[in-house]
Protein backbone atom coordinates (compact mmCIF):
# COMPACT_ATOMS: atom_id res chain seq x y z
CA UNK A 1 0.00 0.00 0.00
CA UNK A 2 2.99 2.29 -0.01
CA UNK A 3 2.53 2.49 -3.70
CA UNK A 4 -1.06 3.56 -3.54
CA UNK A 5 -1.79 6.39 -5.94
CA UNK A 6 1.33 5.75 -7.95
CA UNK A 7 1.25 4.39 -11.46
CA UNK A 8 3.41 1.37 -12.16
CA UNK A 9 4.12 0.47 -15.75
CA UNK A 10 3.82 -3.01 -17.15
CA UNK A 11 7.51 -3.13 -17.79
CA UNK A 12 8.15 -2.10 -14.22
CA UNK A 13 5.96 -4.92 -12.94
CA UNK A 14 7.58 -7.40 -15.28
CA UNK A 15 10.96 -6.48 -13.88
CA UNK A 16 9.84 -6.72 -10.31
CA UNK A 17 8.19 -10.08 -10.82
CA UNK A 18 10.60 -11.89 -13.05
CA UNK A 19 13.81 -9.93 -12.77
CA UNK A 20 15.72 -8.52 -15.72
CA UNK A 21 16.66 -11.97 -17.00
CA UNK A 22 13.43 -13.58 -18.10
CA UNK A 23 10.93 -11.80 -20.22
CA UNK A 24 7.76 -13.68 -19.67
CA UNK A 25 5.73 -11.36 -21.88
CA UNK A 26 2.96 -8.88 -21.21
CA UNK A 27 0.37 -11.58 -20.95
CA UNK A 28 1.98 -12.87 -17.82
CA UNK A 29 1.62 -9.45 -16.20
CA UNK A 30 -2.04 -9.22 -17.13
CA UNK A 31 -2.74 -12.64 -15.71
CA UNK A 32 -0.90 -11.77 -12.55
CA UNK A 33 -2.80 -8.52 -12.11
CA UNK A 34 -6.09 -10.30 -12.72
CA UNK A 35 -5.34 -12.78 -9.93
CA UNK A 36 -4.13 -10.05 -7.62
CA UNK A 37 -7.34 -8.12 -8.20
CA UNK A 38 -9.46 -11.01 -7.10
CA UNK A 39 -7.46 -11.46 -3.96
CA UNK A 40 -7.42 -7.81 -2.99
CA UNK A 41 -11.09 -7.09 -3.64
CA UNK A 42 -12.31 -8.23 -0.23
CA UNK A 43 -9.82 -5.80 1.33
CA UNK A 44 -11.32 -2.87 -0.57
CA UNK A 45 -8.21 -2.45 -2.63
CA UNK A 46 -8.61 -2.03 -6.38
CA UNK A 47 -6.03 -2.23 -9.08
CA UNK A 48 -6.90 0.18 -11.78
CA UNK A 49 -5.74 -0.16 -15.34
CA UNK A 50 -4.43 3.18 -16.57
CA UNK A 51 -4.60 3.42 -20.35
CA UNK A 52 -1.14 3.38 -21.87
CA UNK A 53 0.61 3.76 -18.54
CA UNK A 54 0.18 0.63 -16.43
CA UNK A 55 -1.59 -0.05 -13.16
CA UNK A 56 -2.39 1.78 -9.98
CA UNK A 57 -3.53 0.65 -6.56
CA UNK A 58 -6.55 2.49 -5.28
CA UNK A 59 -9.11 2.15 -2.54
CA UNK A 60 -12.46 0.86 -3.68
CA UNK A 61 -14.98 3.56 -2.81
CA UNK A 62 -17.81 2.23 -0.71
CA UNK A 63 -20.78 2.19 -2.97
CA UNK B 1 43.26 58.70 -20.74
CA UNK B 2 42.27 55.71 -22.78
CA UNK B 3 44.99 53.48 -24.15
CA UNK B 4 42.95 52.89 -27.24
CA UNK B 5 42.90 56.34 -28.85
CA UNK B 6 42.04 56.81 -32.52
CA UNK B 7 44.14 59.93 -32.64
CA UNK B 8 47.17 58.24 -31.15
CA UNK B 9 46.74 55.28 -33.37
CA UNK B 10 46.54 57.39 -36.52
CA UNK B 11 49.48 59.43 -35.37
CA UNK B 12 51.55 56.34 -34.63
CA UNK B 13 50.60 54.77 -37.98
CA UNK B 14 51.65 57.95 -39.72
CA UNK B 15 54.69 59.09 -37.78
CA UNK B 16 56.60 55.88 -37.30
CA UNK B 17 56.63 54.86 -40.94
CA UNK B 18 57.33 58.41 -42.02
CA UNK B 19 60.25 58.75 -39.66
CA UNK B 20 61.58 55.35 -40.70
CA UNK B 21 61.34 56.37 -44.34
CA UNK B 22 62.96 59.69 -43.58
CA UNK B 23 65.82 57.89 -41.87
CA UNK B 24 66.27 55.58 -44.83
CA UNK B 25 66.21 58.58 -47.12
CA UNK B 26 68.78 60.30 -44.96
CA UNK B 27 71.12 57.32 -45.17
CA UNK B 28 70.81 57.17 -48.94
CA UNK B 29 71.26 60.93 -49.20
CA UNK B 30 74.35 60.77 -47.07
CA UNK B 31 75.88 58.22 -49.38
CA UNK B 32 75.21 60.27 -52.49
CA UNK B 33 76.19 63.58 -50.97
CA UNK B 34 79.56 62.20 -49.92
CA UNK B 35 80.04 61.00 -53.47
CA UNK B 36 79.15 64.37 -54.98
CA UNK B 37 81.24 66.37 -52.55
CA UNK B 38 84.23 64.17 -53.19
CA UNK B 39 83.83 64.42 -56.94
CA UNK B 40 83.75 68.21 -56.77
CA UNK B 41 86.71 68.58 -54.46
CA UNK B 42 88.71 65.81 -56.04
CA UNK B 43 88.66 67.79 -59.25
CA UNK B 44 90.18 70.80 -57.54
CA UNK B 45 92.68 68.59 -55.78
CA UNK B 46 93.59 67.12 -59.12
CA UNK B 47 94.08 70.60 -60.53
CA UNK B 48 96.61 71.36 -57.83
CA UNK B 49 98.31 68.05 -58.37
CA UNK B 50 98.54 68.57 -62.12
CA UNK B 51 99.90 72.07 -61.63
CA UNK B 52 102.61 70.69 -59.40
CA UNK B 53 103.27 67.76 -61.71
CA UNK B 54 103.84 70.12 -64.65
CA UNK B 55 106.82 71.59 -62.83
CA UNK B 56 108.39 68.19 -62.30
CA UNK B 57 111.02 66.98 -64.81
CA UNK B 58 112.38 63.50 -64.89
CA UNK B 59 115.67 62.77 -66.53
CA UNK B 60 116.83 59.22 -66.10
CA UNK B 61 117.26 59.04 -62.36
CA UNK B 62 117.20 62.68 -61.65
CA UNK B 63 114.06 64.40 -60.71
CA UNK B 64 113.94 68.11 -60.56
CA UNK B 65 111.19 70.46 -59.57
CA UNK B 66 111.13 73.72 -61.34
CA UNK B 67 109.27 75.70 -58.82
CA UNK B 68 110.34 78.76 -56.92
CA UNK B 69 109.61 78.65 -53.20
CA UNK B 70 107.10 81.46 -53.44
CA UNK B 71 104.99 79.49 -55.87
CA UNK B 72 105.17 76.46 -53.65
CA UNK B 73 103.95 78.52 -50.78
CA UNK B 74 100.96 79.64 -52.86
CA UNK B 75 100.26 76.03 -53.61
CA UNK B 76 100.29 75.28 -49.94
CA UNK B 77 98.08 78.18 -49.07
CA UNK B 78 94.51 77.43 -48.17
CA UNK B 79 92.40 79.38 -45.74
CA UNK B 80 90.58 76.37 -44.44
CA UNK B 81 92.38 73.16 -45.21
CA UNK B 82 96.02 72.17 -44.96
CA UNK B 83 97.79 71.00 -48.10
CA UNK B 84 100.68 68.54 -48.19
CA UNK B 85 102.74 67.27 -51.08
CA UNK B 86 105.40 64.76 -51.92
CA UNK B 87 107.38 63.99 -54.99
CA UNK B 88 109.03 60.61 -55.18
CA UNK B 89 111.33 59.14 -57.74
CA UNK B 90 110.76 55.73 -59.31
CA UNK B 91 113.22 54.21 -56.88
CA UNK B 92 111.28 55.56 -53.94
CA UNK B 93 113.67 58.38 -53.15
CA UNK B 94 111.82 61.40 -51.91
CA UNK B 95 112.76 64.61 -53.64
CA UNK B 96 110.40 67.04 -52.06
CA UNK B 97 108.02 66.62 -49.21
CA UNK B 98 105.72 68.65 -47.09
CA UNK B 99 103.97 66.40 -44.60
CA UNK B 100 104.16 62.65 -44.15
CA UNK B 101 101.80 61.48 -46.83
CA UNK B 102 100.91 57.81 -46.57
CA UNK B 103 101.94 55.65 -49.49
CA UNK B 104 99.64 55.36 -52.44
CA UNK B 105 98.38 52.24 -54.09
CA UNK B 106 99.82 51.54 -57.54
CA UNK B 107 99.56 54.54 -59.82
CA UNK B 108 100.00 54.23 -63.53
CA UNK B 109 98.69 56.51 -66.23
CA UNK B 110 95.59 57.69 -64.46
CA UNK B 111 95.46 59.74 -61.27
CA UNK B 112 94.42 57.88 -58.17
CA UNK B 113 92.46 59.26 -55.24
CA UNK B 114 92.56 57.71 -51.83
CA UNK B 115 91.99 58.48 -48.17
CA UNK B 116 94.53 58.42 -45.43
CA UNK B 117 95.75 60.14 -42.28
CA UNK B 118 98.52 62.60 -41.64
CA UNK B 119 99.39 63.09 -37.97
CA UNK B 120 96.06 61.54 -37.10
CA UNK B 121 94.04 63.95 -39.23
CA UNK B 122 92.07 62.40 -42.08
CA UNK B 123 93.09 63.61 -45.55
CA UNK B 124 92.20 63.04 -49.17
CA UNK B 125 95.17 62.28 -51.41
CA UNK B 126 95.61 62.55 -55.16
CA UNK B 127 98.54 60.70 -56.79
CA UNK B 128 99.83 61.30 -60.31
CA UNK B 129 102.73 59.71 -62.19
CA UNK B 130 104.95 61.92 -64.25
CA UNK B 131 106.78 60.12 -67.02
CA UNK B 132 110.04 61.36 -68.28
CA UNK B 133 112.99 60.04 -70.21
CA UNK B 134 114.27 56.95 -68.47
CA UNK B 135 112.02 57.07 -65.47
CA UNK B 136 109.03 58.48 -63.72
CA UNK B 137 108.14 60.36 -60.62
CA UNK B 138 105.15 60.13 -58.35
CA UNK B 139 103.49 63.35 -57.38
CA UNK B 140 101.11 63.26 -54.41
CA UNK B 141 99.03 66.07 -53.03
CA UNK B 142 96.93 65.67 -49.87
CA UNK B 143 94.40 67.96 -48.29
CA UNK B 144 92.37 67.82 -45.09
CA UNK B 145 88.63 67.34 -45.32
CA UNK B 146 87.29 70.44 -43.66
CA UNK B 147 85.83 72.02 -46.79
CA UNK B 148 84.46 68.73 -48.01
CA UNK B 149 82.73 67.97 -44.79
CA UNK B 150 81.31 71.45 -44.59
CA UNK B 151 79.82 71.03 -48.04
CA UNK B 152 78.37 67.64 -47.21
CA UNK B 153 76.82 68.90 -43.99
CA UNK B 154 75.31 71.88 -45.71
CA UNK B 155 73.75 69.85 -48.51
CA UNK B 156 72.39 67.24 -46.11
CA UNK B 157 70.98 69.86 -43.79
CA UNK B 158 69.27 71.67 -46.61
CA UNK B 159 67.78 68.41 -47.79
CA UNK B 160 66.81 66.68 -44.56
CA UNK B 161 65.83 69.37 -42.10
CA UNK B 162 62.92 70.73 -44.14
CA UNK B 163 61.70 67.14 -44.53
CA UNK B 164 61.76 66.69 -40.79
CA UNK B 165 59.92 69.93 -40.39
CA UNK B 166 57.26 68.80 -42.85
CA UNK B 167 56.84 65.54 -40.99
CA UNK B 168 56.44 67.37 -37.72
CA UNK B 169 53.85 69.66 -39.25
CA UNK B 170 52.01 66.67 -40.67
CA UNK B 171 51.92 65.22 -37.19
CA UNK B 172 50.47 68.37 -35.74
CA UNK B 173 47.88 68.60 -38.50
CA UNK B 174 46.84 64.98 -37.94
CA UNK B 175 46.51 65.58 -34.23
CA UNK B 176 44.37 68.58 -34.80
CA UNK B 177 42.50 67.09 -37.75
CA UNK B 178 41.45 64.00 -35.85
CA UNK B 179 40.16 66.16 -33.08
CA UNK B 180 38.03 68.08 -35.53
CA UNK B 181 36.98 64.92 -37.35
CA UNK B 182 35.73 63.33 -34.16
CA UNK B 183 33.76 66.42 -33.24
CA UNK B 184 30.40 64.95 -34.32
CA UNK B 185 30.97 62.10 -31.90
CA UNK B 186 31.00 64.60 -29.08
CA UNK B 187 27.56 65.73 -30.16
CA UNK B 188 26.44 62.11 -30.20
CA UNK B 189 27.85 61.62 -26.73
CA UNK B 190 26.03 64.67 -25.45
CA UNK B 191 22.80 63.45 -27.00
CA UNK B 192 23.10 60.11 -25.27
CA UNK B 193 24.16 61.64 -21.96
CA UNK B 194 21.17 63.90 -21.92
CA UNK B 195 18.72 61.02 -22.16
CA UNK B 196 16.99 59.56 -19.17
CA UNK B 197 17.17 55.81 -18.75
CA UNK B 198 13.67 55.58 -20.12
CA UNK B 199 14.41 57.42 -23.34
CA UNK B 200 14.92 54.81 -26.04
CA UNK B 201 14.16 56.99 -29.04
CA UNK B 202 16.47 56.50 -32.04
CA UNK B 203 19.67 58.56 -32.46
CA UNK B 204 19.90 61.12 -35.23
CA UNK B 205 21.96 59.09 -37.63
CA UNK B 206 22.13 61.87 -40.22
CA UNK B 207 24.56 64.02 -38.27
CA UNK B 208 27.03 61.24 -37.63
CA UNK B 209 30.17 60.64 -39.77
CA UNK B 210 29.91 57.83 -42.34
CA UNK B 211 32.34 55.56 -40.52
CA UNK B 212 30.36 55.74 -37.30
CA UNK B 213 26.93 55.48 -38.94
CA UNK B 214 26.86 51.66 -38.66
CA UNK B 215 27.51 52.03 -34.94
CA UNK B 216 24.67 54.51 -34.58
CA UNK B 217 22.40 52.22 -36.58
CA UNK B 218 23.26 49.24 -34.38
CA UNK B 219 22.57 51.35 -31.30
CA UNK B 220 19.20 52.37 -32.70
CA UNK B 221 18.28 48.77 -33.35
CA UNK B 222 19.30 47.91 -29.82
CA UNK B 223 17.12 50.75 -28.51
CA UNK B 224 14.23 49.39 -30.50
CA UNK B 225 14.65 45.90 -29.12
CA UNK B 226 14.99 47.26 -25.60
CA UNK B 227 11.93 49.39 -26.10
CA UNK B 228 9.86 46.42 -27.20
CA UNK B 229 11.16 44.28 -24.37
CA UNK B 230 10.46 46.96 -21.79
CA UNK B 231 7.02 47.60 -23.24
CA UNK B 232 6.30 43.88 -23.14
CA UNK B 233 7.41 43.65 -19.56
CA UNK B 234 5.34 46.66 -18.59
CA UNK B 235 2.27 45.19 -20.24
CA UNK B 236 2.83 41.93 -18.46
CA UNK B 237 3.25 43.59 -15.09
CA UNK B 238 0.18 45.72 -15.63
CA UNK B 239 -1.85 42.67 -16.66
CA UNK B 240 -0.58 40.57 -13.80
CA UNK B 241 -1.28 43.29 -11.25
CA UNK B 242 -4.75 43.75 -12.64
CA UNK B 243 -5.41 40.04 -12.59
CA UNK B 244 -4.13 39.59 -9.06
CA UNK B 245 -6.47 42.26 -7.76
CA UNK B 246 -9.55 40.18 -8.41
CA UNK B 247 -8.77 37.05 -6.43
CA UNK B 248 -7.15 39.10 -3.68
CA UNK B 249 -10.22 41.34 -3.45
CA UNK B 250 -12.36 38.23 -3.26
CA UNK B 251 -10.05 36.93 -0.54
CA UNK B 252 -10.50 40.04 1.54
CA UNK B 253 -14.26 39.85 1.19
CA UNK B 254 -14.32 36.21 2.20
CA UNK B 255 -12.09 36.88 5.19
CA UNK B 256 -14.28 39.74 6.37
CA UNK B 257 -17.36 37.60 6.00
CA UNK B 258 -15.71 34.86 8.01
CA UNK B 259 -14.87 37.29 10.78
CA UNK B 260 -18.51 38.32 11.03
CA UNK B 261 -19.74 34.80 11.60
CA UNK B 262 -20.63 33.90 15.15
CA UNK B 263 -21.43 30.32 14.46
CA UNK B 264 -18.24 28.24 14.49
CA UNK B 265 -19.54 25.91 11.83
CA UNK B 266 -20.43 28.79 9.55
CA UNK B 267 -17.13 30.42 10.26
CA UNK B 268 -15.33 27.21 9.40
CA UNK B 269 -17.23 27.05 6.13
CA UNK B 270 -16.37 30.66 5.39
CA UNK B 271 -12.72 30.03 6.18
CA UNK B 272 -12.91 27.10 3.79
CA UNK B 273 -13.94 29.53 1.09
CA UNK B 274 -11.04 31.82 2.11
CA UNK B 275 -8.70 28.89 1.71
CA UNK B 276 -10.09 28.17 -1.74
CA UNK B 277 -9.58 31.80 -2.70
CA UNK B 278 -5.99 31.59 -1.48
CA UNK B 279 -5.56 28.51 -3.65
CA UNK B 280 -6.78 30.42 -6.64
CA UNK B 281 -4.36 33.28 -5.91
CA UNK B 282 -1.51 30.86 -5.43
CA UNK B 283 -2.40 29.20 -8.68
CA UNK B 284 -2.40 32.55 -10.47
CA UNK B 285 0.96 33.50 -9.02
CA UNK B 286 2.42 30.14 -10.03
CA UNK B 287 1.14 30.55 -13.54
CA UNK B 288 2.59 34.05 -13.71
CA UNK B 289 5.91 32.71 -12.57
CA UNK B 290 5.76 29.94 -15.16
CA UNK B 291 5.12 32.54 -17.82
CA UNK B 292 7.96 34.70 -16.58
CA UNK B 293 10.20 31.66 -16.58
CA UNK B 294 9.31 30.95 -20.20
CA UNK B 295 9.97 34.58 -21.08
CA UNK B 296 13.27 34.51 -19.24
CA UNK B 297 14.34 31.37 -21.05
CA UNK B 298 13.71 33.12 -24.30
CA UNK B 299 15.84 36.10 -23.32
CA UNK B 300 18.63 33.97 -21.89
CA UNK B 301 18.78 30.83 -23.97
CA UNK B 302 20.81 27.88 -22.78
CA UNK B 303 21.53 24.96 -25.08
CA UNK B 304 18.58 22.63 -25.65
CA UNK B 305 19.24 18.95 -25.08
CA UNK B 306 17.77 15.86 -26.74
CA UNK B 307 14.88 14.47 -24.70
CA UNK B 308 12.67 11.43 -24.96
CA UNK B 309 9.30 13.08 -25.54
CA UNK B 310 7.35 9.83 -25.25
CA UNK B 311 8.81 9.18 -21.82
CA UNK B 312 8.40 12.77 -20.68
CA UNK B 313 4.72 12.77 -21.69
CA UNK B 314 3.94 9.40 -20.16
CA UNK B 315 5.56 10.42 -16.89
CA UNK B 316 3.64 13.70 -16.82
CA UNK B 317 0.40 11.82 -17.46
CA UNK B 318 1.20 9.34 -14.66
CA UNK B 319 1.61 12.29 -12.26
CA UNK B 320 -1.94 13.45 -12.91
CA UNK B 321 -3.67 10.07 -12.87
CA UNK B 322 -4.48 10.31 -9.17
CA UNK B 323 -6.14 13.67 -9.53
CA UNK B 324 -8.01 12.47 -12.62
CA UNK B 325 -9.41 9.54 -10.70
CA UNK B 326 -10.51 11.89 -7.91
CA UNK B 327 -12.76 13.69 -10.36
CA UNK B 328 -13.74 10.45 -12.06
CA UNK B 329 -11.96 11.11 -15.30
CA UNK B 330 -10.14 8.51 -17.35
CA UNK B 331 -6.63 9.81 -18.07
CA UNK B 332 -4.56 7.69 -20.40
CA UNK B 333 -1.51 7.76 -22.60
CA UNK B 334 -1.02 6.65 -26.18
CA UNK B 335 1.98 6.25 -28.37
CA UNK B 336 3.16 3.96 -31.12
CA UNK B 337 6.79 4.69 -30.43
CA UNK B 338 8.29 5.01 -26.98
CA UNK B 339 11.49 6.60 -28.22
CA UNK B 340 10.37 9.76 -30.00
CA UNK B 341 12.94 12.42 -29.19
CA UNK B 342 13.07 16.18 -29.50
CA UNK B 343 15.52 18.89 -28.62
CA UNK B 344 14.35 21.05 -25.75
CA UNK B 345 14.14 21.80 -22.07
CA UNK B 346 12.75 19.09 -19.79
CA UNK B 347 11.39 21.36 -17.05
CA UNK B 348 9.62 23.66 -19.51
CA UNK B 349 8.08 20.78 -21.43
CA UNK B 350 6.96 19.33 -18.12
CA UNK B 351 5.27 22.65 -17.36
CA UNK B 352 3.66 22.64 -20.80
CA UNK B 353 2.25 19.15 -20.25
CA UNK B 354 1.07 20.04 -16.76
CA UNK B 355 -0.88 22.99 -18.11
CA UNK B 356 -2.48 21.00 -20.93
CA UNK B 357 -3.52 18.17 -18.64
CA UNK B 358 -4.69 20.52 -15.93
CA UNK B 359 -6.85 22.35 -18.46
CA UNK B 360 -8.38 19.11 -19.67
CA UNK B 361 -9.09 18.04 -16.09
CA UNK B 362 -10.70 21.33 -15.23
CA UNK B 363 -13.05 21.58 -18.12
CA UNK B 364 -14.02 17.96 -18.80
CA UNK B 365 -17.07 16.84 -16.85
CA UNK B 366 -17.09 13.69 -14.76
CA UNK B 367 -17.06 10.41 -16.60
CA UNK B 368 -15.12 11.86 -19.48
CA UNK B 369 -11.76 10.77 -20.78
CA UNK B 370 -8.51 12.51 -21.53
CA UNK B 371 -5.67 11.16 -23.64
CA UNK B 372 -2.09 12.31 -23.79
CA UNK B 373 -0.56 11.28 -27.09
CA UNK B 374 2.86 11.40 -28.70
CA UNK B 375 3.20 10.51 -32.38
CA UNK B 376 5.47 11.08 -35.33
CA UNK B 377 4.16 13.21 -38.13
CA UNK B 378 5.25 14.57 -41.47
CA UNK B 379 8.37 16.53 -40.61
CA UNK B 380 8.61 16.11 -36.90
CA UNK B 381 6.46 14.90 -34.07
CA UNK B 382 3.24 15.66 -32.30
CA UNK B 383 2.31 16.05 -28.67
CA UNK B 384 -1.44 16.11 -28.08
CA UNK B 385 -3.85 16.28 -25.22
CA UNK B 386 -7.35 15.36 -26.21
CA UNK B 387 -10.51 15.34 -24.15
CA UNK B 388 -14.20 14.71 -24.77
CA UNK B 389 -15.39 17.71 -22.82
CA UNK B 390 -17.42 20.63 -24.14
CA UNK B 391 -14.76 21.72 -26.64
CA UNK B 392 -13.82 25.22 -27.79
CA UNK B 393 -15.83 26.95 -30.49
CA UNK B 394 -13.80 27.82 -33.58
CA UNK B 395 -14.25 31.53 -33.00
CA UNK B 396 -12.52 31.33 -29.65
CA UNK B 397 -9.72 29.00 -30.63
CA UNK B 398 -7.23 31.69 -31.54
CA UNK B 399 -8.04 33.80 -28.52
CA UNK B 400 -7.67 31.11 -25.88
CA UNK B 401 -3.90 31.24 -26.42
CA UNK B 402 -3.88 34.86 -25.28
CA UNK B 403 -2.91 35.76 -21.77
CA UNK B 404 -5.70 36.12 -19.25
CA UNK B 405 -8.32 35.13 -21.77
CA UNK B 406 -11.13 32.91 -20.57
CA UNK B 407 -14.03 31.90 -22.73
CA UNK B 408 -17.22 33.49 -21.52
CA UNK B 409 -19.44 31.30 -19.48
CA UNK B 410 -16.71 28.84 -18.61
CA UNK B 411 -17.29 27.23 -15.27
CA UNK B 412 -14.43 26.70 -12.90
CA UNK B 413 -11.75 29.02 -11.64
CA UNK B 414 -8.83 29.02 -13.99
CA UNK B 415 -6.86 32.21 -14.46
CA UNK B 416 -6.63 32.20 -18.25
CA UNK B 417 -2.88 31.71 -18.43
CA UNK B 418 -2.61 27.97 -19.00
CA UNK B 419 -2.69 27.99 -22.79
CA UNK B 420 -0.65 31.19 -22.93
CA UNK B 421 2.08 29.35 -21.07
CA UNK B 422 1.75 26.40 -23.42
CA UNK B 423 2.06 28.79 -26.35
CA UNK B 424 5.18 30.49 -24.97
CA UNK B 425 6.95 27.25 -24.19
CA UNK B 426 6.02 25.77 -27.57
CA UNK B 427 7.43 28.85 -29.26
CA UNK B 428 10.65 28.49 -27.36
CA UNK B 429 10.95 25.01 -28.83
CA UNK B 430 10.11 26.17 -32.33
CA UNK B 431 6.83 24.28 -32.09
CA UNK B 432 3.36 25.27 -33.27
CA UNK B 433 0.19 25.05 -31.19
CA UNK B 434 -3.08 24.10 -32.88
CA UNK B 435 -6.50 23.81 -31.28
CA UNK B 436 -9.08 21.53 -32.74
CA UNK B 437 -11.76 18.98 -31.91
CA UNK B 438 -11.29 15.60 -30.38
CA UNK B 439 -12.46 12.33 -31.87
CA UNK B 440 -15.94 12.34 -33.46
CA UNK B 441 -15.79 16.11 -33.62
CA UNK B 442 -16.39 16.46 -29.90
CA UNK B 443 -14.25 17.84 -27.15
CA UNK B 444 -10.92 19.59 -27.48
CA UNK B 445 -7.60 18.53 -28.89
CA UNK B 446 -4.56 20.71 -28.36
CA UNK B 447 -1.70 19.69 -30.64
CA UNK B 448 1.87 20.85 -30.22
CA UNK B 449 3.85 20.19 -33.39
CA UNK B 450 7.59 20.01 -32.99
CA UNK B 451 9.49 20.79 -36.17
CA UNK B 452 12.03 18.01 -36.09
CA UNK B 453 12.95 14.94 -34.21
CA UNK B 454 16.29 13.89 -32.85
CA UNK B 455 17.50 10.50 -34.14
CA UNK B 456 16.64 7.68 -31.85
CA UNK B 457 19.37 6.38 -29.64
CA UNK B 458 19.11 3.47 -27.24
CA UNK B 459 18.81 4.94 -23.77
CA UNK B 460 20.02 3.06 -20.70
CA UNK B 461 17.43 2.03 -18.14
CA UNK B 462 18.78 4.06 -15.28
CA UNK B 463 17.90 7.38 -16.86
CA UNK B 464 14.51 8.99 -16.78
CA UNK B 465 12.92 11.14 -19.44
CA UNK B 466 15.18 14.13 -19.04
CA UNK B 467 18.22 12.03 -19.75
CA UNK B 468 19.69 12.50 -16.29
CA UNK B 469 19.95 10.09 -13.41
CA UNK B 470 17.11 10.88 -11.02
CA UNK B 471 19.31 12.30 -8.31
CA UNK B 472 20.36 15.08 -10.62
CA UNK B 473 16.88 16.14 -11.66
CA UNK B 474 16.10 19.75 -10.93
CA UNK B 475 13.15 20.11 -8.60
Amino acid sequence: MERAGRVVSKEGLLEKLYGAEEHAGENAVEVFVHRLRKKLEPASVAIRTIRGLGYMIDKIPHA
Amino acid sequence: MHENSVRRRLLAWLMFPLLALWLLGALLAHYFVVDFANRIHDRWLLDSTVSLAQQVHVQSDKVSVDLPAAVLRILEYDAVDRIYYRITGSDGRVFAEQGRIPDSPAVDAKPVFYDGRIDGTPVRIAALRVKGTGGSALVQVAETLVKREALMSEILAVMLLPQLLLIAMAGILIWYGVGRGLGPLDRLRDDILRRSHRDLSPLEASRVPAEVAPLAKALNELFERLDRAVAGQNRFIANAAHQLRTPLAGLKTQAELAMREDDVGAMRAALGRVSAAVDRSVHLVNQLLALAQADHSREHPTPAVPLNLSLLASEAAAEWVGKALDVHLDLGFETLDETIRVRGYADLLHELLANLIDNALRYTPEGGSITVRVARHAQGCLLEVEDNGPGIVPAERARVLERFHRVEGTPGEGCGLGLAIVYEIANLHGANVAIGEGADGRGTRVSVMFPETVPTVEMPRTQNASGKTPAATIE
